[in-house]
C-alpha cells in the first residue's frame, strides 16, 4: 500500500501535467478517464478565473493566442494562493517576461499594460477601504480606494473607445505606446470601478487634495486664476476622485 | 447505547436529536454575488445564509459590506473549500489566521470544509481531491480536524465530498471511513445527500444503505444541490435543481435524524433569488414528509 505522500505525489504530477494520465491512474489503481476528470478541472479553474479577470486582453488577442497563454501559464505559474482570483495576480508581469524573453508571438508590450489594468480593477472592487459619503467628512480626500498606474500605454483611452468587450477582437489595431497614468477607484455610492486618465486637472486635483494645499496657494503655484483651480478640484469631486463635505465652498 | 445512535430505521427516541448541542436554523442559501442585490427582498424566503468562506476573508468591497448586511439579518455559518485538510502538510497557518477572524466577525456558530485535500506540495488545485480510504488517512485529518476545532472554539464539520475515483489503496468503505474520522476528531458531520447520490452512481452502492451507515448523531448540517448526468459518469455541479431522487433521499434522511439545518447550494449558473426560494421550498417540502415518516419515533 502506497503511503499518503506517495499517493500525493503521484496525483500531484498528474494534476500538473507532468505525468501521463495513464501511468498515473496505473500507479493509484484508478480509472485514467476519472483521473482525467480532475485533470480538466484543475486546469479549467485557472483558465476560468483568468478569462474573469483579463476579458479584453483575451478578447483582442484572440481565443488561440489567448488559449496557448492560458495553457503556458498553467505550466509555469502554479497557484499558490488559497483564494482562486489571486493565481491570476502574476499574469501581467509573467505575460512581459514572456515577451521579453521572445516567447510571445502575438502578444504585443500593449497587452501588458492591458493586463496590468484589468487586475487593477479586480484590486480596487475588492479594496477593504469604505467610501465615506460627504456627510461625514469634514474636509475634502482622495476616494480611499484610488489606485495610480502608470501604463506604456494610453489603455483607459482605449477602453473608453470600446466599453463593450465583446467589440473587441484581433482586428482592432494596437495603439501607440504613450506612458500615461491611469486613475482606478470605486465610484462613490456604488460598488463600480471608475478609470480615468491621468489629466492634468484630475492630477492637480489629487495633488492638493493629498497635500492639503489652500486652493489659492494652489492656484498661484500653477499661475492659473483660482476659479481653474477651483474647478479641477470641483471636477474631481463630480467623478469621483475627491470625495468632499457638502459644505466644501468654505474650504 | 443511546438509542438516537441507531443507524438501521429511523431514529426511535422521543425527541430531535441534538445536533452536537447545535440548533437547527431551518433552510438557507448561500451568499452569492448573483443575489446581492435582490436578496433582501426575499429575506423571509430563508432563514439561515451560508458564506464560502475564502470569498470573503481575503476581500473588502460589495462582498464585505454585504456580509455584514447579511450577518445583521441572518444566522451566517461558514463553508470553507481551501483549508485542505488531508494535505500532506498541515493547513496553512495564514489561511487559518483569517478563518478564525471571519468566524468570529459573524458570530458563526460552526464552520465546515470537506474531507479532501485541495493543495499539496505549496500548489492550489482549487479542487476537492479525494484521499484514500485508509487507517493513515483517518488517522492524519482525525487530528488534524479536533485540533482545528480546539483552536477555533467552535465546532467544525466534515463534509462527505463527490469523488470520481476510488484508489486501489482503499481498504475500507467510504462510510466507515467517514464515520471513524469524525468519531475520532469529535466533530459534526456536514451530510451532502446530493453528494450521498452522486457517489452512489459513480461508485455503484445503495445510498440508503450507506446513509444508514453513517454516525448521523452527528450530523448537524445538510446540503442539498443539482448534479448533471454524464453518459458515463454524474458530475456534482452545484449547478441545476435537486432531482427528486435526491429529495427522495433527503426525505429518507430527516425520517432518521429528525429535523436538520439544511441548505441549498448553487455555484454555477445561478438563478433568479426567486427560484431559489421556490425550490428552497421544495426541500422545506422534503423535509416535512422526513419529518412525517420519522414522527412517531422522534416527536414528543
Amino acid at each position: 500500500m502506497a503511503s499518503l505522500k506517495d499517493l500525493a505525489e503521484t496525483v500531484h504530477a498528474a494534476l500538473r501535467r507532468e505525468l501521463d494520465t495513464d501511468v498515473a491512474a496505473a500507479r493509484l489503481g484508478v480509472d485514467p478517464a476519472r483521473l482525467g476528470i480532475y485533470r480538466g478541472f484543475v486546469h479549467d479553474h485557472v483558465s476560468g478565473i483568468l478569462d474573469k479577470l483579463y476579458p479584453y486582453v483575451r478578447a483582442h488577442l484572440g481565443s488561440q493566442i489567448w488559449a496557448e497563454l492560458v495553457a503556458a501559464y498553467f505550466r509555469e505559474v502554479p497557484a499558490r494562493h488559497w483564494e482562486l482570483n489571486a493565481c491570476g495576480e502574476a499574469f501581467p508581469a509573467w505575460l512581459d517576461a514572456r515577451i521579453a524573453a521572445g516567447d510571445g508571438p502575438g502578444v504585443d508590450p500593449f497587452h501588458v499594460a492591458l493586463a496590468e489594468l484589468e487586475w487593477e480593477q479586480f484590486v480596487v472592487y475588492m479594496h477593504a477601504a469604505t467610501v465615506p459619503a460627504g456627510e461625514h467628512l469634514e474636509a475634502p480626500v482622495l476616494n480611499p480606494t484610488l489606485s495610480l498606474l502608470d501604463l506604456a500605454y494610453p489603455v483607459v483611452r482605449f477602453i473608453v473607445d470600446h466599453p463593450e468587450v465583446g467589440d473587441v477582437g484581433p482586428a482592432i489595431p494596437v495603439p501607440a505606446a504613450a506612458r500615461r497614468l491611469a486613475l482606478l477607484f470605486r465610484r462613490p455610492g456604488t460598488w463600480r470601478v471608475a478609470y480615468y486618465q491621468g489629466s492634468d486637472d484630475l492630477l492637480f486635483a489629487l495633488k492638493v487634495v493629498h497635500e492639503q494645499i489652500p486652493l489659492a496657494v494652489a492656484a498661484e503655484a500653477v499661475h492659473q486664476p483660482i476659479a481653474v483651480a477651483r474647478a479641477a478640484v470641483d471636477h474631481a469631486i463630480a467623478v469621483g476622485l475627491v470625495l468632499a463635505p457638502p459644505d466644501f465652498a468654505a474650504w | 447505547m443511546d438509542p438516537s445512535h441507531a443507524t438501521t430505521g429511523p431514529v426511535s427516541h422521543r425527541e430531535p436529536p441534538r445536533r452536537l448541542g447545535q440548533p437547527n436554523l431551518g433552510f438557507g442559501i448561500g451568499l452569492r454575488g448573483a443575489h446581492f442585490d435582490t436578496l433582501w427582498d426575499h429575506a423571509e424566503s430563508f432563514d439561515f445564509l451560508e458564506i464560502l468562506s475564502e470569498n470573503f476573508m481575503a476581500f473588502g468591497g460589495k462582498p464585505r459590506a454585504m456580509l455584514e448586511r447579511a450577518a445583521a439579518t441572518f444566522p451566517i455559518v461558514l463553508h470553507g473549500v481551501s483549508l485542505s485538510i488531508g494535505g500532506v502538510a498541515p493547513p496553512d497557518e495564514g489561511y487559518l489566521r483569517e478563518l478564525f477572524a471571519l468566524i468570529r466577525a459573524v458570530r458563526a456558530p460552526w464552520f465546515s470544509d470537506h474531507l479532501c485535500f485541495s493543495s499539496n506540495f505549496g500548489v492550489e488545485y482549487h479542487d476537492l481531491l479525494p484521499l484514500p480510504f485508509t487507517e493513515e488517512a483517518i488517522e492524519l485529518v482525525a487530528g488534524r480536524a479536533r485540533e482545528l476545532q480546539e483552536r477555533a472554539g467552535v465546532p467544525f464539520l466534515l463534509e462527505n465530498p463527490s469523488y470520481y475515483m476510488r484508489y486501489a489503496d482503499s481498504a475500507l468503505d467510504e462510510a466507515t471511513f467517514l464515520r471513524e474520522i469524525v468519531e475520532r476528531a469529535d466533530c459534526g458531520l456536514l451530510l451532502d445527500v446530493n453528494n450521498v447520490w452522486v457517489n452512489a452512481c459513480n461508485h455503484g452502492y445503495d445510498p440508503r444503505a450507506f446513509i444508514e451507515a453513517l454516525p448521523l448523531e452527528r450530523v448537524v448540517q445538510i446540503h442539498m444541490a443539482g448534479h448533471l448526468v454524464l453518459p458515463d459518469v454524474v458530475i456534482d455541479t452545484h449547478g441545476a435543481p435537486v432531482i427528486d431522487e435526491v429529495l427522495d433521499l433527503y426525505a429518507f434522511t430527516i425520517a432518521r435524524t429528525g429535523p436538520v439545518t439544511t441548505l441549498l447550494e448553487w455555484d454555477h449558473d445561478i438563478p433568479t433569488i426567486e427560484v431559489m426560494a421556490a425550490e428552497t421550498d421544495k426541500i422545506r417540502a422534503a423535509a416535512a414528509r422526513g419529518a412525517e415518516q420519522g414522527a412517531a419515533s422522534w416527536r414528543p
